[in-house]
């Protein structure tokens, strides 16, 4: 991508009010983005944003670049459509738990094992928000104050850094909303990094998970260099205790980016058919 | 805040004042951000209050930018580059977690002294721990002007008591079916 | 021309961020049961999850409603925060009064354009008087005055709304509710309701999604796999706990594919399954929903529709999805489609598609929608109807393998299930032979399809395949929540001394057509009544059924409810 002219990142924001609760945790994460854009510099009409369905897929229209909000769970699938179509384009997929790992934990996977060059950012609430406060794979088991599962979900939680790392993502990091600006940092170092880059971000939801004031107390920095051994970081990410910010792995593996020359023409093309 | 911490702004004029240009920008931003959101959670009171705190934060800003521009070009900084004192963003920020959409008056100008507050100290600090008498001079400048803001939001704080427990009490829950 | 006949009224409650407007709707509504009054209860709100403006409406009668009304008769606003975005839903006429705080400034231009009355009631002054006594107590102890239910009435509910925080704050509410009540009773609108009808008959208090989910139970569901979706998600949640307690299981699955998969699984099993979804969770299914015509599986899926295409409207009805249930499958896959014409009839409506569902062998998909699923109806008790889950099971078996997928004359050919000792085979998405094997070959690909057509056409599905009321040469013909306005319509033409019928259909997939040739005999003009931008059901029925010559399609899509007025005026052009 170019990084052109220096910019604010006011310029990245567009004018549509978001209507997150006041004190969501995707506040922040949009803040983080619009300063990452600035840094960057990136043209807004070279940048798409694409989302699926939740409180936190509604980012995009809050961004003043191109943006795409598609149906529950795909859009990894929808940005490595555009991507490998539109090699020339900064795509930034975002979602939450919920989407990315419930309904799209089937295209999470493929999405890191394909490494096409793109970055996701999952605002991970450990709750479904916009269907009104149900567990999602993040959630513990024995939370229970869901009416869906008011037993708890009873099932152990997806742990989106290791997963990523197993399913072969080449990037793979953990923010937290309370600060921005470390989570902008870790963006543009994802952009930057090639193929399939996983930026995981605390993200409390004020409304269903008010305990989740706390996580400011038990994040902590994650306090390794990213690893390059996909071995050695998922050990180390299976250590961590979930709170741990920083980058857990920049990896080496080369993007999937199919180039075609056009070496015919459609005219040529017919000659097959001939006798 | 550490008294014994270096801060790198305290070095150098130039930074010093990108520090101080983006410790005001933020706030300003950030105090419209929040009156957006309480304006679209039905809370004009304090979305009102909000934005006359942005405003002046902004003229703040200006002012520092002002005397920047006077300085000449500043040096970039990256927004993960900015040296808060241990904070991570600016010390006049208000941060989201400080907000609830029920919140009062009273709750908003508390923010905002616990803001302006900060504010000062860190002026206060650069102050302390430059030995170049520019940079002090204008730290201390600022320290003072941040002070009268906490003198001016305590006296409107007087104005709003506390409420009542029972404030953010919504009758209604989110997962309104019974 | 809206109509007020005295027999009922329709209060709306606006307000904003704390005000309480869901809960004093819901409060009126619960309290007028008790008091035996009926009633009916819609709510509108903003983006917002919590703080956002909202809109409570309640209907409350004599007999029984189904339709929010014609026109609010009392606005009772707490604020007129974006009050605008209702705008479209509080219609009103002259007649209709306005009860604005004073402190919260002017009624909005767009509401007060109407002529209403408007009356000033200091509520958050009222409610500031006192500790412990909230704005929307007050409103809803005023609202109450003016329909003439007493507030004893409320005092019944209110402890199970605020019961947890202890006696002293009931007795502010409470009090809080008289001072609203005494405020209002200055106000001599005149309103008051007659005394309700004192009827044997006990009755309930439900949503149309509650009761789709008893429905269920009482049909012999025992197990449920399903993804949260708005507006089925209550349907959902209200199961959960109650099917545990009758034995059953409830899984939140992945996604809608997982759902529906894991529900075939089920009752392969042989238990009866169900989920509920919305247009874009029935969307994934079809490809599972194939498999089980296949595969002959029963299975019900409750679509409670919203306003679409693609995400669409979430919190708003529509009767779009007609295409997708009748024509979603690909292949020539002939399932069963049902809709319930009212609240109550969810109960009813779930029921008889799971009994539908199991002894056929084919999937259901149940046709309810957001008008239904998220509204609440005090309704007179429905007896439970006779209709369980009973599989066909295959009983010894017979000589030679176990066919499963025996040509019987009536095409439903008894199931074995799992644990059954001989009737081992493996179910098949593959078109098969009578054992199930995987075949290309014609003959069974023919007898196959006319088995699993013959099983639906020829089955008796008795008298719930319509309401047909009425008599006359003009008849509306429309299908599930519309049923309600239709029903008005056609009463308040009545009242005049005209005559139409209703035909409003249940069965849907498979349609009836000597049934309704039946029905329509004697009609020469027919209004065709749907919620679809596009007329599905008009199009559906040209597409099977024989109509009379002169027919007139009112369609309109959602979000705004199609009003018994709208439907009555029609009705009268048409007389």
């Amino acid at each position: 991508m170019r990084e052109a002219r220096a910019c604010t990142p006011q310029d990245y924001k567009s004018d549509v009010k978001p209507v997150w609760c006041p004190g969501c945790g995707d506040f922040s994460v949009l803040a983080a983005v619009t300063r990452a854009f600035a840094s960057m510099g990136l043209e807004t009409h070279r940048t798409a944003l694409i989302s699926g369905i939740g409180c936190s897929s509604r980012i995009p229209a809050y961004t003043s670049t191109y943006g795409f909000h598609g149906v529950h769970g795909r859009a990894l699938a929808a940005a490595s459509g555009l991507k490998l179509a539109r090699p020339d384009l900064t795509v930034v997929a975002f979602g939450g738990d919920g989407d990315g790992f419930s309904i799209g934990g089937n295209h999470f996977l493929h999405a890191c094992r394909r490494n096409v060059d793109l970055t996701y950012v999952i605002m991970d609430n450990q709750v479904y928000g916009m269907t009104k406060g149900q567990a999602s794979p993040t959630t513990e088991p024995d939370w229970c104050e869901s009416k869906l599962t008011p037993a708890g979900p009873g099932v152990t939680p997806i742990q989106p850094v290791p997963l990523s790392i197993a399913c072969g993502a080449n990037f793979v990091a953990r923010g937290f909303s309370g600060d921005p600006n470390m989570i902008a940092r870790l963006i543009v170092d994802a952009i930057r990094h090639p193929g399939f880059s996983v930026v995981q971000v605390l993200s409390p939801c004020v409304t269903f998970r008010p305990e989740q004031k706390d996580w400011k107390g038990a994040v902590h920095p994650y306090g390794r260099e990213p690893a390059d051994n996909p071995m050695l970081a998922m050990h180390a990410a299976l250590e961590d205790d979930g709170f741990g910010v920083g980058i857990f792995y920049a990896g080496n593996r080369p993007p999937f980016a199919p180039q075609a020359e056009a070496t015919a023409s459609v005219e040529q093309l017919e000659a097959e058919f001939a006798p | 805040m550490t008294a014994t911490r270096i801060r790198r702004c305290a070095a150098d004029l130039g930074l010093f004042l990108a520090h101080a240009v983006e410790l005001e920008a933020e706030a300003a931003a950030r105090y419209d951000e929040l009156a957006d959101s309480l304006e679209a959670h039905n809370n004009p009171e304090v979305a009102r209050l909000f934005r006359e705190l942005a405003g002046h934060g902004r003229s703040h800003r200006d002012q520092v930018a002002g005397i920047a521009a006077a300085h000449g070009p500043l040096p970039k900084v990256a927004p993960w580059d900015f040296d808060w004192g241990g904070a991570a963003e600016s010390p006049e920020a208000p941060t989201f977690e400080d907000v609830h959409y029920l919140m009062t008056p009273h709750h908003a100008l508390a923010l905002a002294l616990r803001c302006e507050t900060r504010a000062r100290d860190y002026y206060a600090a650069v102050a302390e721990e430059t030995d170049q008498p520019g940079i002090a001079r204008l730290a201390r400048s600022f320290a003072e002007e941040e002070e009268s803001h906490v003198a001016l939001v305590r006296q409107w704080l007087d104005r709003f008591p506390p409420p009542p427990p029972g404030w953010d009490e919504d009758p209604d829950p989110p997962n309104y079916n019974e | 021309m809206p109509n007020r006949d005295g027999q009922s009224l329709t209060i709306a409650f606006v307000g904003s961020g704390g005000s309480g407007v869901m809960t004093a709707g819901k409060m009126l509504l619960d309290a007028a049961a008790r008091y035996g009054w009926y009633g009916y209860n819609a709510r509108s709100s903003g983006p917002q999850i919590r703080g956002g403006e909202a809109a409570a409406f309640v209907r409350l009668a004599v007999d029984p409603v189904e339709t929010p009304g014609d026109v609010v008769d009392v606005i009772l606003a707490f604020d007129w925060q974006n009050v605008e975005r209702f705008a479209a839903e509080l219609p009103l006429a002259p007649e209709s009064i306005i009860v604005t705080d004073p402190a919260q400034g002017e009624v909005p231009a767009a509401l007060a354009a109407s002529g209403a009355r408007i009356l000033s009631l200091p509520i958050k002054e009222i409610a500031a008087s006192q500790p412990g006594w909230r704005a929307n107590m007050v409103g809803l102890g005023a609202a109450a005055a003016a329909a003439g239910l007493p507030s004893e009435a409320l005092g019944a509910v209110l402890g199970g709304v605020i019961g947890r925080k202890g006696e002293a704050a009931i007795q502010a509410s409470m009090a809080a509710i008289e001072a609203g009540a005494r405020a209002a009773g200055e106000w001599g609108l005149g309103l008051e309701l007659p005394a309700p009808r004192t009827s044997g008959a006990a009755r309930w208090n439900l949503s149309g999604n509650e009761a789709a989910a008893f429905g269920a139970l009482r049909g012999g569901v025992r197990f449920c796999a399903a993804y949260p979706i708005t507006p089925a998600t209550e349907l959902l949640e209200w199961l959960a706990p109650r099917i545990a307690r009758t034995g059953g299981l409830l899984i939140q699955a992945e996604d809608e594919i997982a759902s529906i998969n894991m529900c075939i699984g089920a009752s392969f099993g042989g238990v009866p399954s169900i989920t509920a979804t919305a247009g874009p969770g029935l969307s994934l299914m079809v490809e599972t929903l194939g498999l089980a015509v296949s595969s002959e599986t029963p299975l019900v899926v409750v679509d409670v529709m919203r306003a679409g295409p693609s995400t669409g409207i979430p919190t708003k009805s529509e009767q779009s999805d007609l295409n997708i249930a009748v024509y979603g499958l690909h292949g020539d896959a002939p399932h069963l489609v049902v809709a319930p014409t009212s609240i109550v009839d969810c109960v009813f409506t779930t029921q008889w598609a799971v009994h539908l569902a199991e002894a056929i062998q084919t999937p259901c998909i149940v046709l309810s929608d957001q008008a239904l699923g998220q509204a609440r109806a005090i309704c007179d008790r429905p007896d439970d109807a006779p209709f369980r889950a009973e599989r066909l099971l295959a009983d010894g078996c017979g000589d030679g393998p176990y066919q499963r997928y025996a040509d019987t004359p009536s095409g439903i050919s008894p199931a074995a299930v799992p644990g059954m000792a001989g009737g081992e085979h493996t179910a098949e998405g593959l078109e098969h032979g009578a054992r199930g094997l995987p075949s290309a070959q014609a003959s069974d690909h023919q007898v196959q399809l006319d088995k699993r057509l013959r099983k639906l056409t020829d089955y008796d599905f008795g008298d719930a395949w319509a309401e047909i009321e009425g008599e006359g040469d003009l008849a509306v013909l429309t299908w599930g929540s519309i049923t309600g306005p239709a029903r008005e319509a056609i009463a308040r033409l009545e009242a005049e001394g005209g005559k139409a019928r209703l035909i409003a259909l249940r069965l849907l997939s498979p349609i009836q057509p000597a049934r309704l040739a039946q029905a329509l005999t004697g009609v020469r003009r027919l209004m065709v009544l749907e919620q679809s931008h596009g007329a599905q059901f008009h199009k559906y029925l040209r597409a099977h059924v024989d109509l009379p010559d002169e027919v007139t399609v009112f369609h309109r899509p959602g979000p705004l409810p199609i009003r018994t007025h709208e439907v009555h005026e029609r009705l009268r052009a048409l007389a």
